[in-house]
């Protein structure tokens, strides 16, 4: 077995912090010491490890930034999924690596130098510092990968360096290898010299199995990385950001992930869910459709832009999050070539998305009539992508209905001729909200046309609604 | 150096006979007397129509509407549309979005996108302001590309008409009428202005005319149009 290990000694830095030229350091908060560092900082003579005493008074101004396992975690989980597209058998190692199974995939890339350029290529995109190691074993491989030797394929090559590694470099407890040095015992080499049954006899049970998964004699189950069958990305800002113009850039490069994501699926999705996370207080979450189904980076990107516009950010944003959950296959793409309206640039539901995204979705809307014998209540309006099924036998209004209705009825006190009526709806019986009104046509004075109604045994008319 | 003959066309003030024959197709209105007079609704391009509130303007619009195979865009109206109503008139309610975007400006875009998304057969705009002679060009524009008409509905509240100038393909003026909705046509884009013309609609609305003298046989009737078509 051949396994490569991808190792990133800065992940966190690099998340947070991917080009400054400021010099930062990452900080473990339990014992205060340094443990990722950029260039710029090690320039200034700041060193791994260090205190945060001393590293303040050799660099006055570097910015320190607290480890967060989360951070890292979300991180690798991202860069597992790009790996994807290059090689089968990932496995994470949070914190700081990822373990890939390199046997069978040498074949598959034509060779084992092709197959760590195209990886190494990846990672140049990623803008991460990473070193790669291989080795029989995957223990073997990040031992490699953190000694920095160079790679290759041979296995007796390999077995030789790991070798030679010294004991500070594997993952054994201090307490364990100091006990081993006082035994004499330096580098690796020196304790695989003594036979494995002797280890587990004269050491701890931990030991015995780290020997053995190192050198292939023990087995090392690894869980295996599966694609999330949801996109999820979350990005955290160098700097707190407050218009929505400074934001744009990038979202967009969120939405490009989406677009790759889908496009490896052949899937659309009807909805993304864009989080802004603001340094205090709750995130505010916006949801942006698009009724048919979209996985093209270019057509999200316009109604993201309109759903920000009308919303102004109240606070600055610190991280932003995109989702997208309910992800359904491409629909065929069925377009009618004789229909002369085929060239339209916009379906309906393309048109209602985009509406929907800078007038805000409860002000498009369709009507639908509900089955309620008063005028108000029969005539309704809805979200127009909320599917409806059609009822065919909805009875015919019983008369004629205005075209505009009054929500609430207006006095009315000027002459009216009445030319049809009365028809007398009494209903709400049933909903405790009872009305008997007589309604009747009428025309005004300068002959417009009203639909007006009288209560029986109240005086007064009202007007319902325009015979517009 | 910009000649006078140029001056003139960019001012609108020339009228080239060879424009009339690239007018946009026209649409049957649905009423004898309009495609008799106008030739039918313009096809692609901006019609204001100046009524109150009351005389019949949406139902003048009503036939036209019903044979849309594309979407009816409602934008801003004074009142609730009544779903009813629509329905009633032979509209299909799955093809009808009504609007109501909070300012001004959002109505227009709302109005420009509708048009020339080519998804709309009809856009009617209420506007919140008198129309500008760019805002109006832009939205003639937009329908042209569209295919779309749109209808500018103006004068729900009394006052001056607010048009005059604007880069319109009709302008109407409604008043009521006993028998329906007197049509005056003030400007209209290659024709003259018309004197004012009756549209009769006792046929299709019994109810709203004062001359009904059976009410109930004549709805029936239209029930059975609505359903046959």
């Amino acid at each position: 077995m051949l396994w490569l290990y991808l190792y990133f000694p800065r992940l966190q830095l690099e998340t947070q912090e991917p080009d400054s030229p400021l010099p930062f350091g990452i900080v473990d908060e339990r014992d205060n010491r340094l443990v990722q560092l950029n260039d710029a900082a090690k320039h200034q003579g700041v060193t791994l490890g260090m205190g945060l005493a001393t590293a303040a008074a050799l660099c006055p101004g570097i910015q320190l930034l607290p480890l967060k396992e989360a951070i890292a975690q979300r991180r690798i989980k991202e860069l597992a999924q790009g790996l994807y597209d290059l090689s089968g058998d990932i496995s994470p190692d949070i914190p700081e690596g990822i373990w890939l199974g390199a046997t069978r995939m040498v074949k598959y890339h034509n060779g084992f130098d092709n197959y760590c350029k195209n990886i190494q290529r990846f990672l140049c995109q990623q803008s991460l510092t990473c070193q790669l190691g291989a080795g029989p074993s995957p223990l073997a491989a990040r031992l490699l990968a953190k000694a920095d030797t160079p790679l290759t394929d041979q296995p007796e090559t390999l077995a030789q360096s790991y070798r030679q590694c010294p004991l500070a470099l594997t993952d054994l407890p201090q307490s364990t290898c100091e006990h081993l040095q006082r035994l004499g015992i330096q580098t690796l080499a020196d304790l695989l010299a003594l036979p494995f049954k002797a280890l587990s006899r004269r050491f701890d049970a931990d030991l015995a199995q780290y020997v053995g998964r190192l050198t292939g004699q023990l087995p090392h189950p690894l869980p295996f990385f599966q694609p999330p069958e949801t996109f999820r990305r979350h990005r955290e800002l160098p700097q707190e950001l407050e218009t929505s113009q400074r934001l744009i850039p990038w979202i967009e490069r969120l939405l490009g992930e989406l677009e790759t994501f889908l496009q490896n699926r052949e899937q659309v999705v009807k909805r993304v869910e864009l989080t802004l996370y603001p340094r205090e207080g709750e995130p505010i979450v916006q949801w942006i459709g698009a009724a048919r189904g979209e996985s093209r980076a270019a057509r999200w990107l316009p109604l993201v832009e309109l759903t920000l516009e009308r919303q102004p950010l109240s606070a600055p944003v610190a991280a932003l999050a995109l989702s997208a959950r309910e992800l359904l296959p491409r629909p065929k793409d069925t377009q009618d070539c004789l229909d002369p309206h085929s060239t339209a640039s916009l379906s309906c539901e393309q048109l209602v998305d985009l509406l929907q995204a800078r007038l805000g979705e409860e002000r498009v809307r369709r009507l639908v009539v509900r089955e309620d014998f008063r005028p108000d209540k029969a005539s309704t309006e809805q979200d127009p992508l909320y599917q409806t099924e059609r009822n065919t036998d909805t009875p015919a209004p019983p008369s004629l209905r205005p075209a505009f209705l009054l929500v609430t009825p207006q006095p009315y006190s000027q002459p009216l001729e009445i030319v049809h009526g009365p028809e007398r709806i009494a209903a709400g019986w049933w909903d405790h909200q009872p009305q008997v009104r007589d309604y009747y046509i009428a025309r005004n004075s300068e002959g417009l046309w009203y639909w007006v109604f009288r209560e029986p045994q109240q005086t007064g008319w009202f007007v319902q609604g325009y015979f517009s | 150096m910009v000649s006078t003959l140029e001056q003139l066309e960019q001012q609108r003030l020339i009228w080239r006979g060879r424009e009339a024959n690239r007018p946009t197709q026209a649409r049957p209105s649905g009423w004898a007397e309009l495609d008799q007079h106008l030739g039918g609704w313009p096809g692609a391009g901006v019609t204001s129509i100046h009524a109150r509130t009351g005389v019949g303007e949406l139902r003048l619009l009503f036939p036209c509407l019903q044979q849309a195979a594309r979407l009816s865009v409602f934008i801003a109206p004074p009142y609730s549309l009544n779903a009813e109503s629509l329905e009633g008139s032979g509209l299909d309610l799955e093809q009808v979005l009504v609007l109501h975007p909070e300012s001004p400006q959002s109505r227009l875009w709302a109005a420009e996108q509708s048009l020339k998304s080519g998804a709309c057969h009809t856009v009617c705009l209420w506007p919140a302001q008198p129309l500008q002679i760019v805002q109006a060009r832009r939205l003639q524009l937009a329908a042209r590309a569209g295919d779309a008409s749109l209808f500018l509905l103006t004068g729900s509240q009394p006052g001056a008409r607010q048009d005059t100038g604007l880069p319109l393909d009709l302008c109407l003026e409604l008043t009521p009428h006993s028998r329906g909705v007197m049509v005056a046509v003030p400007r209209r884009r290659h024709g003259w202005a018309l004197p004012p013309f009756l549209v009769s609609m006792e046929s299709a609305w019994p109810e709203l005319t004062s001359s009904a003298v059976q009410p109930t046989a004549n709805r029936s009737t239209r029930w059975r149009t609505a359903e046959g078509q």
